[in-house]
């Protein structure tokens, strides 16, 4: 079953309202939502995302008030453990929480398969033991939030897990392209990721999402950042549409609905993976000239933390098309639809 | 041991290639009787089946060092349950096998276990095995060392690993290397593929072997046409079909080198990494989305391993070496570890499988879905390690590994029910090491009784 959520006569305000006048048989219920946790969007059916759509629609309502708090979790004790560096995504699942009313533990932890230091499953029992109810993780190693969901009684949400997933930025991309783009959908848009995809979990993410969502998916970057997509591209994905993977940035971006850069690191330069930053910015940074490719409308994202004028040029970045503080702002509002979601009580306002 | 007798059974002798029923008895230790039936025409070794015992030539009893993982007595325990009466130890222990009096501890330990089961042992083939300068071979070989191998540590040095090659032949040993270029497979998590795109992690490529492969085979080449005509080279757990044709090209070309596999590596795919569960030979064309085959969560540890699990394709070219014999043996590359090592994040999880129980029954797996013959199976875990390692253990220890089923000699044999599966589980598995990504599942072919040198070594409690 797919549900679209009807137009709105506005971009810039959500389909609230037309999505709450939607015939009720059509549209998911909360008892659509299957997940415990929210490790990854590769296993999430179209009526979850559906309901991710929509409850985060309800939130953005919420976030819109003059005071925006509702005690929908007061008495949920949310525990922030980050083993990676991150602001943007940490502050953001700390502003969600405390919107719902959570109390919110932040624990900046260290890891390393040589220091031998209390291991990641002990950390999970003791947060556990200190009352959480739910575990929000960010982790350098692929996989790490599944062995946390393992010894955990209660949810957790993966923050970013290595180079796999990063299931909360991707709804949230999802989130702002359908409340961007005209008919409120992603279905048959263009929508290219353009940069380190190789390294990349928004990336990903993305792929399920943009893919379940029947995006016209391009996935553009230097050779040696794209190796392995060609034959994800080639491999069927159930419920998926194919996406193309491709070096030519004139190619990708012609007539694009959405451009999403993603973030260029000097490491890469060091990896022996390009030859300089310089040669990158030249050949694929998004900048005013290749946007003009692209549709007259179309939106520049970037999930942050932004190189400028490396991967992306300052004028574009905060010009007319981009939504990148709008992706901020959905950011906070898709978290606080999924830490409710997951914990299962009913939305008390 | 108190006598055994069996009527009907199923007897495997890879020796002689006959498979069929017999009577058999065993008195005092010795292979009393063995009577074949006369051929009625079935084909059918379904039930009890009487095979030779088992050796591997790849195993790791972690003792000294890590007792806590494996020792000597528990290895062989589990060696017995799974149907081994001879295994070869790797010498990447801490200290390492790079001197003879570690050697004799090892040695030691076996003997002192009481246990039947026959532990041979690989020495270092560099100090430390740090791959700088060679270990004291020599002293190694008089202790009794099989030959050498840096197993796990790949000698990145190609004079060196020529150095060693020349002199493992100058000893009448064998050199045994586990092929891998570090510079391709550096951080590498699983084999590079849709499966480790998938997942995001970092690629293993099957390149990573093949180009170490290429290099021992052009080395070999040269050292046994300059300076070294008996030269052996022995590569250990091949795992891509690229491998497989380089050796299989080596062979043809007669060069001196032999190779295994190992039961994970012919039985498992990276498929397992994302969620699935099922064998090489029925995982449809390899894509575990599209084939709705994800049962389990992604990312368990147990199935971190070096080399990685590759794809079906390599599976299924590992298994056709075995049938055309490219391939010499199945070894197990028994590599127990602890929890604390296994139950972490994937990346940081120690590799290795526990298999030393598990390896026949995935053998029995491949023979029921007509991937290898019964006595083809049989052979690579018999007759098959116990070519490659020919006439040295007889130099190196004064005695022979001869699996055969030979009336008049102490009985080495094993006797299973293939009728009868068993569930593999942190219960069953006397390894200590409980790091087998087939826990919870069953496997056909339960070993009643392992025989180790006339002395049992292993009898299940229901039989």
């Amino acid at each position: 079953m797919t549900i679209e959520l009807e137009p709105t006569a506005s971009p810039t305000t959500m389909p609230q309202a037309a999505a709450r006048e939607a015939d009720a048989s059509r549209a998911p219920t909360a008892d659509a939502w299957k997940h415990r946790h929210v490790l990854d969007v590769d296993d999430f059916s179209t009526d979850e995302i559906e309901l991710a759509m929509r409850t985060t629609a309800e939130m953005k309502e919420i976030l819109a008030r003059p005071i925006a708090k509702v005690p929908t979790l007061r008495g949920r004790s949310v525990t922030i453990l980050f083993y990676e560096a991150s602001t943007r995504t940490r502050v953001s699942f700390e502003v969600a929480a405390k919107n719902l009313s959570a109390d919110v533990v932040n624990i900046a932890a260290q890891s390393s398969s040589v220091s031998k230091g209390e291991s990641l499953i002990d950390t999970v029992r003791t947060i556990e033991a200190l009352g959480a109810d739910m575990i929000v993780m960010r982790h350098a190693v692929s996989g790490a939030p599944y062995l946390a969901a393992e010894h955990f009684s209660g949810n957790v949400l993966n923050g970013g897990d290595g180079w796999h997933a990063h299931p909360t930025q991707a709804l949230l991309d999802l989130f702002t392209m359908r409340e961007r783009l005209p008919g409120g959908s992603v279905r048959g848009r263009k929508v290219v990721i353009l940069g380190d995809i190789l390294h990349s979990r928004v990336a990903r993410s993305n792929i399920w999402a943009l893919t379940r969502s029947g995006a016209d998916l391009w996935l553009c970057g230097p050779a040696t950042l794209l190796r392995g997509f060609e034959r994800w591209a080639g491999a069927t994905m159930p419920g998926s549409a194919r996406f193309t993977v491709a070096s030519s940035i004139d190619d990708a971006l012609a007539d694009a609905d959405v451009v999403m850069a993603l973030r260029i690191q000097k490491e890469r330069q060091a990896g022996g993976l390009l030859p300089s930053l310089r040669e990158y910015t030249a050949r694929f940074a998004l900048t005013r000239a290749r946007l003009a490719r692209a549709k007259p409308d179309a939106l520049v994202m970037h999930p942050g933390p932004m190189n400028e004028g490396v991967e992306i040029m300052p004028d574009v970045a905060t010009g007319r098309q981009s939504v990148i503080t709008d992706q901020v702002t959905n950011g906070v509002a898709v978290r606080m639809a999924l830490l409710f979601l997951v914990s299962g009580v009913p939305l008390v306002e | 041991m108190s006598d055994l007798e069996i009527a009907g059974a199923w007897v495997v002798d890879p020796t002689t290639g006959r498979e069929g029923p017999a009577d058999l008895a065993v008195e005092d230790g010795v292979l009393a009787r063995l009577d074949w039936h006369e051929p009625t025409g079935a084909t059918v070794g379904t039930g009890i089946v009487v095979a030779p015992g088992l050796v591997d030539l790849h195993a790791h009893f972690r003792e000294p060092g890590f007792e806590d993982a494996e020792t000597v007595a528990t290895g062989q325990l589990a060696a017995g349950h799974g149907g081994f009466s001879t295994v070869c130890l790797m010498p990447n222990t801490d200290p390492p096998v790079d001197e003879a009096p570690v050697l004799a501890t090892v040695l030691g330990r076996a003997f002192e276990s009481g246990s039947p089961v026959r532990v041979l042992a690989w020495g270092a083939a560099t100090r430390g095995r740090a791959g700088a300068e060679l270990a004291s071979l020599g002293e190694l070989a008089d202790g009794g060392a099989l030959g050498f191998s840096d197993d796990g540590n790949p000698i990145e040095s190609g004079v060196l690993f020529r150095n060693a090659l020349v002199y493992a032949a100058m000893l009448g040993r064998i050199l045994v290397d586990h092929p891998e270029d570090r510079a391709l497979t550096k951080g590498a998590e699983a084999n590079e593929g849709l499966v480790a795109t998938v997942l995001g992690l970092r690629g293993w490529p099957a390149a990573g072997e093949e180009a170490a492969v290429a290099r021992d085979l052009a080395i070999l080449a040269d050292v046994v046409a300059a300076d070294a005509p008996g030269a052996r080279l022995h590569l250990t757990h091949l795992s891509t079909a690229g491998s497989i044709e380089l050796v299989r090209r080596a062979k043809g070309a007669r060069l001196p080198v032999t190779c295994d596999v190992t039961p994970h590596h012919m039985a498992l795919t990276d498929e397992w990494l994302a969620g699935a569960r099922r064998f090489a030979w029925g995982s449809g064309r390899g894509n575990p989305w599209e084939d709705g085959a994800i049962v389990a969560l992604p990312f368990a540890t147990s199935l971190r391993v070096n080399p990685p699990l590759r794809t079906r394709s390599d599976a299924l070219a590992l298994l056709a070496g075995l049938r055309d014999g490219t391939v010499d043996a199945i070894a197990t590359d028994h590599a127990p570890h602890t929890q604390v090592d296994k139950e972490v994040e994937f990346g940081f999880a120690a590799t290795g499988i526990s298999g030393m129980e598990t390896a026949l029954g995935l053998a029995l797996a491949a023979v029921e879905a007509g991937q290898l013959a019964l006595v083809r199976a049989v052979e690579a875990l018999t007759t098959g390690p116990a070519r490659v390692l020919g006439d040295v253990p007889m130099a190196a220890t004064g005695r022979p590994v001869a699996p055969g089923l030979v009336v008049g000699q102490a009985a080495d044999l094993v006797v299973l029910d293939r009728a009868d599966g068993w569930e593999v589980s942190a219960r069953s598995l006397r390894s200590l090491g409980k790091n087998s990504p087939l826990l919870g599942m069953r496997l056909p072919g339960r070993v009643l009784a392992t025989v180790a040198g006339g002395r049992l070594a292993w009898l299940d409690d229901e039989a």
